[in-house]
């Protein structure tokens, strides 16, 4: 018990997860903003407009993929862990940018 | 002075809770590097995770509450169809539509990364406790995701109170 307290798998699932939560918020931003299918899909209530959608989505994503993610790695020691961050904090920048307006409003000139 | 109900909600999201949110996360950051130089005695270590247990996970109660308010309540305000709602103000004058273009468009996105960061981080101390000190590299994980998160809180707070002084929710 003590030994599985130790390993880094438990680090490795949650840190992941936070990556993946905010990339799905980026992608839901850039996505509702870029087509407006996706914008209307994610109006789960309507005085806020797609944003509780959007979050919701996100915090869906980052909750799910951390559970399947701590009953992979939960009692496990990631070798690779360095690379498990460097795909988290991929997935926080690519959250950052999905939510910066001039990034999508540059895509969206694009199209 | 007198405040409307609109103007006391959005100084409990913006003031209390955001101005709380912003501040805890001084002594989180104090509280991490501490462990990372390893500048404490081991009873001093015992109480100061407990301590930091505690903060933690608070300072991310109090995270998911700002935004859950901002989204749920004073962004409903903000985006109301009245012609005198912040919103429809700064878009009918083009020298401050920029402020909604880039800042609340921005702001209200962005702003919910902050307490999935400070979460995850309440977890890691809570699971690892004082062997954060012998996994440094998860230790060093947990202080830059604080950083972050509070990158983040300060761009939605300054953000947020300059939106307020442009167009304020009344």
């Amino acid at each position: 018990m003590k030994q599985n307290h130790f390993k880094n798998g438990p680090a490795a699932a949650a840190i992941l997860a936070c990556g993946i939560g905010c990339a799905v918020l980026g992608l839901m931003t850039f996505l509702g903003h870029i087509h407006v299918g996706w914008s209307r899909a994610l109006v789960w209530w309507e005085p806020t407009g797609s944003l509780l959608g959007k979050a919701g989505a996100a915090i869906a994503a980052w909750l799910l993929s951390w559970g399947v993610l701590q009953s992979l790695w939960g009692h496990s020691e990631i070798q690779r862990f360095k690379l498990v961050c460097r795909l988290a904090f991929f997935g926080i920048f690519l959250g950052w940018l999905g939510t910066f307006p001039p990034f999508f409003e540059w895509v969206g000139h694009l199209k | 002075m007198i405040l409307s109900h609109r103007e006391w909600w959005t100084l409990i999201h913006g003031i209390l809770l955001g101005g709380f949110y912003l501040l805890s996360f001084t002594s989180g950051i104090v509280g991490l590097w501490s462990l990372l130089h390893g500048v404490l005695n081991p009873e001093g270590l015992r109480r100061w995770i407990k301590a930091l247990k505690i903060g933690f996970w608070g300072m991310s109660t109090i995270g998911w509450c700002t935004v859950i308010l901002g989204s749920c309540v004073i962004y409903v305000w903000y985006r109301d169809l009245d012609p005198m709602s912040p919103r429809m103000r700064l878009l009918a004058n083009p020298e401050k539509v920029f402020w909604h273009k880039y800042g609340m468009e921005w702001k209200e996105h962005l702003a919910w990364m902050a307490p999935m960061l400070t979460t995850t981080v309440a977890f890691l101390v809570s699971r690892y406790e004082e062997k954060l000190i012998e996994r440094k590299e998860i230790l060093k994980i947990a202080l830059n995701f604080l950083l972050i998160a509070f990158m983040i809180a300060m761009i939605c707070g300054l953000i947020g109170a300059l939106l307020n002084k442009e167009a304020p929710i009344l």
